[in-house]
């Protein structure tokens, strides 16, 4: 069905090849997941596969790519278009319409297919989804997991014989994220649909066992059956799916140690509704806490309330020892380093190295320790060679590393962070959760020294990957329809979180049985 | 603002609603030039109470229509203005005129009927069907389109906008404090990062509707059946007259 034939693709103006030397071909009806770290060319191969490339982006090719029995090169979008469709990352920059009805039926008016033809389609296209009662919804109404449902079915409609899914589970939570792969394996099974997935969450997809294709800067470094023997896996691959067993972090908050954030029957309310209902929590130096939940729980309102940004807010709310009321946002920011869940929004020098000390240098604390600090972790994250380039140029794996350094430099008591992890390959997760570590376990006074309770700080931070909490955290405080289900240390925290039917927020049986039996082969991954 | 009025909802028959997008625009232009071609200012009055009767006919009582806060001072703001400035005419009392009090009238009366006509425009027409109807009379799928993701874009961008204000506060730039430099720094670091998204989602919308073959045909079909009913039949031959009558009454007047 696609045939990639020694292909190879060079952006105009960069020095190296994006892939190169990919010979790969998926049958027809066959699920493939193309995985690899951030940079590896996974979106190019994707781009390249749905015609986007070739004549219609500046850059050098070698090889070529063919798709359903015609050369993408040579052929018009709309023709390749009507043979392989591609859903893209985020489904609000996909849609072109209001509704969901009009959004399915958009590509077949396009091609001037009769009324009652487009109408046939349409109802079928939502079926196939299992998303017949969305049908006159309006497209800003629907939650995310709908969202790309609507944005599958809207290519479906077209009749292609494949689909190709750009981290299509970017930005949802684990149930949604699984219901969404489960769909598409049915899709491959019952209707014989080519599905090509560009994922970072294997762990998820395993259970499926479709074929996975890992790449390596650019190329292909392991075709093999996901849900094999781990041990048969290529190295970079098995610390894709799995964290290696280690224990989690001792506990080392107490009654004792410093209260750096506290609320205290808390309700915050918008357009009538409820987002966060009677809500308390304590947080003291030395934990890291995974707030979960599914999307729209109400997580990241959590957050927003930590930081003064939330309006109609009632109970109490206390960060760092000041009272958090109305807005007061810049004044908490000496006390505490935020990551957003989008890397772009926080952006706001010309360079990155300028980027990284912004906040040190607003308030007042870019000595020179932190200076070399800062250059430690640009060296670390990767980012030293492109300290001069602008910080928008960036890949988003580099701007995500870029925020998290920005937001630690000025040596915040507290760290907040939205979804740091999403869209991150494994080496950068590694990065990430070293400076969340280093930063809870050893405050800016005591580097190089012994850590005290007083001098400890914490951090709060939106996770959906199990394994990643493991590694982590020390407590998980769960959030379902704006209230705290479950708060407690991390293992009893799983228990109780499977308890209550939400199994795809705990580590999978298949990753976590690979991982005992891979324990204590991966030494270079025990940081 | 315009969200929080319902006109013609689940509740009541969606008259207004069902009327052909480019008829309704087409009223709402007539109005504009109307009041502002009038030279009496009891034509404007006539235009504002009419939307108003439209909006209760539709369930919105006057008390309820969106953006009252900033019409009925404005339009209050010109009535005086006018009132003071305007010093021909006979006295009535203090450097109040007649002439004055008109042209007060007039220009307030105008303004409401303006932005009235609007409100009620916009909360009774779905964008897509009045791109749909537009296109449908000619006006190329290119330009249709534009309206279309224009409309759907622009509230997102206020939520991205929103995001990123609340992003660089929280990193200490101080965006949430008073006087003129907040607008300077408001300026300086939410424009990039709108700018940027902005490309960014233009570009995404770009490669999605072309690989769903936008363009490719001259012409498209489409799912929305547009019927002509007796209600648009009757609006346009009102229209024809009201703007023959018009006419009429300028070249009289």
């Amino acid at each position: 069905m696609i045939h990639f034939d020694g292909f190879g693709w060079r952006f105009a103006r960069s020095a190296g090849w994006a892939v190169r030397g990919v010979s790969l071909a998926v049958d027809a009806g066959e699920t493939v997941v193309i995985a690899g770290a951030s940079g590896s060319g996974k979106t190019t191969l994707a781009m390249a596969a749905c015609g986007l490339l070739m004549g219609r982006r500046a850059g050098e090719a070698e090889g070529r790519v063919v798709v359903d029995g015609c050369d993408v090169a040579a052929t018009p979008l709309h023709e390749v278009a009507g043979r392989i469709g591609l859903v893209q990352q985020n489904p609000e920059m996909h849609f072109a319409t209001p509704t969901v009805r009009d959004e399915l039926a958009f590509g077949l008016e396009n091609r001037c297919v009769p009324r009652e033809e487009i109408r046939r389609r349409v109802d079928e296209a939502l079926a196939l989804l299992g998303i017949e009662p969305l049908r006159g919804r309006e497209l800003g109404t629907l939650s995310g997991g709908e969202k790309q449902r609507v944005a599958v079915a809207s290519i479906l409609a077209g009749g292609p014989r494949a689909v190709v899914l750009d981290e299509p589970t970017a930005s949802l939570d684990p149930r949604a994220s699984r219901d969404l792969f489960h769909a598409l394996a049915e899709l491959a099974r019952q209707r014989g649909l080519t599905v090509v997935i560009i994922e970072h969450k294997l762990a998820q997809l395993a259970a499926l066992r479709p074929r996975l294709v890992w790449l390596d800067e650019g190329r292909v470094q392991a075709d093999v059956r996901l849900g094999a023997d781990a041990t048969a896996l290529p190295t970079g691959l098995r610390q894709a799916l799995f964290l290696p067993a280690q224990a989690p972090p001792p506990a080392r908050a107490t009654q004792e140690t410093a209260l750096l954030a506290e609320l205290a029957g808390v309700t915050v309310e918008a357009a009538g509704q409820a987002i966060l209902r009677d809500v308390s929590l304590q947080v003291r130096a030395g934990e890291v806490v995974a707030l979960m939940g599914p999307n729209g729980g109400g997580k990241t309102t959590l957050l927003h309330v930590l930081l003064g940004l939330a309006e109609r807010v009632s109970g109490s709310v206390r960060v760092c020892g000041i009272e958090v009321t109305g807005r007061v946002a810049s004044r908490l920011a000496p006390h505490v380093g935020v990551v957003f869940q989008n890397a772009d929004h926080q952006l706001v020098a010309e360079t990155v190295c300028d980027e990284a000390v912004y906040a040190a240098r607003m308030l007042g604390r870019l000595d020179p320790p932190t200076t070399a600090w800062g250059e430690e972790l640009l060296a670390v994250a990767g980012l030293a060679e492109r300290r001069d380039a602008h910080p928008f140029a960036l890949s988003w794996g580099q701007k995500r590393r870029l925020n998290l350094i920005s937001a630690v430099l000025h040596q915040p008591k507290l760290l907040l962070l939205d979804e740091p992890f999403s869209g991150q390959d494994w080496e950068h997760v590694r990065f990430l959760l070293t400076v969340i570590r280093r930063m809870v376990e050893v405050s800016a006074d005591e580097r190089g020294g012994e850590s005290t309770a007083e001098s400890r700080g914490a951090c709060v931070m939106v996770v959906h990957d199990p394994r990643v909490v493991l590694r982590v955290c020390t407590r998980v405080v769960f959030v379902e329809a704006g209230r705290i289900v479950v708060d407690a240390p991390v293992d009893a925290a799983f228990e109780r979180i499977q308890a209550l039917g939400h199994g795809a927020y705990v580590p999978d049986d298949l990753i976590e049985g690979w991982n005992r039996s891979a324990s204590g082969t991966l030494p270079a991954d025990r940081t | 603002m315009v969200a929080s009025c319902t006109i013609n909802g689940p509740d009541r028959p969606p008259r207004l609603r069902r009327l052909n997008p480019a008829l309704k625009l087409a009223w709402l232009v007539w109005l504009s030039v109307a009041v502002f071609c009038a030279d009496r200012a009891w034509w404007s009055w006539l235009g504002v109470a009419v939307v108003i009767a439209l909006f209760a006919a539709g369930g919105v009582m006057p008390w309820r229509i969106p953006g009252k806060r900033l019409w009925i001072p404005l339009a209050a703001a010109l009535l005086v203005t006018q009132v003071l400035a305007v010093r021909e005419g006979g006295s009535v009392w203090w450097v109040v005129t007649d002439l004055g009090i008109q042209a007060g009238l007039r220009a307030s009366g105008r303004l409401l009927a303006v932005v009235l006509a609007s409100l009620l425009f916009v909360v009774t027409t779905e964008p897509f069907a009045l791109a749909a109807a537009l296109m449908k009379l000619g006006l190329p799928d290119r330009w249709g389109f534009a309206l279309v993701t224009a409309l759907r874009l622009a509230p997102l961008f206020r939520v991205e906008g929103h995001h990123i204000y609340r992003a660089q506060v929280v990193r200490g730039v101080a965006c949430d404090a008073c006087g003129p430099r907040r607008w300077w720094l408001l300026c300086r670091h939410l424009c990039l990062p709108l700018l940027v998204s902005a490309l960014r989602t233009a570009e995404a919308l770009a490669v999605s509707m072309e690989g769903r073959a936008f363009g490719v045909h001259p012409r498209r079909t489409s799912l929305r059946e547009m019927r002509t009913t007796g209600a648009d039949v009757a609006c346009l031959v009102l229209l024809i007259a009201c703007v023959a009558g018009s006419v009429v009454y300028a070249l009289i007047a």
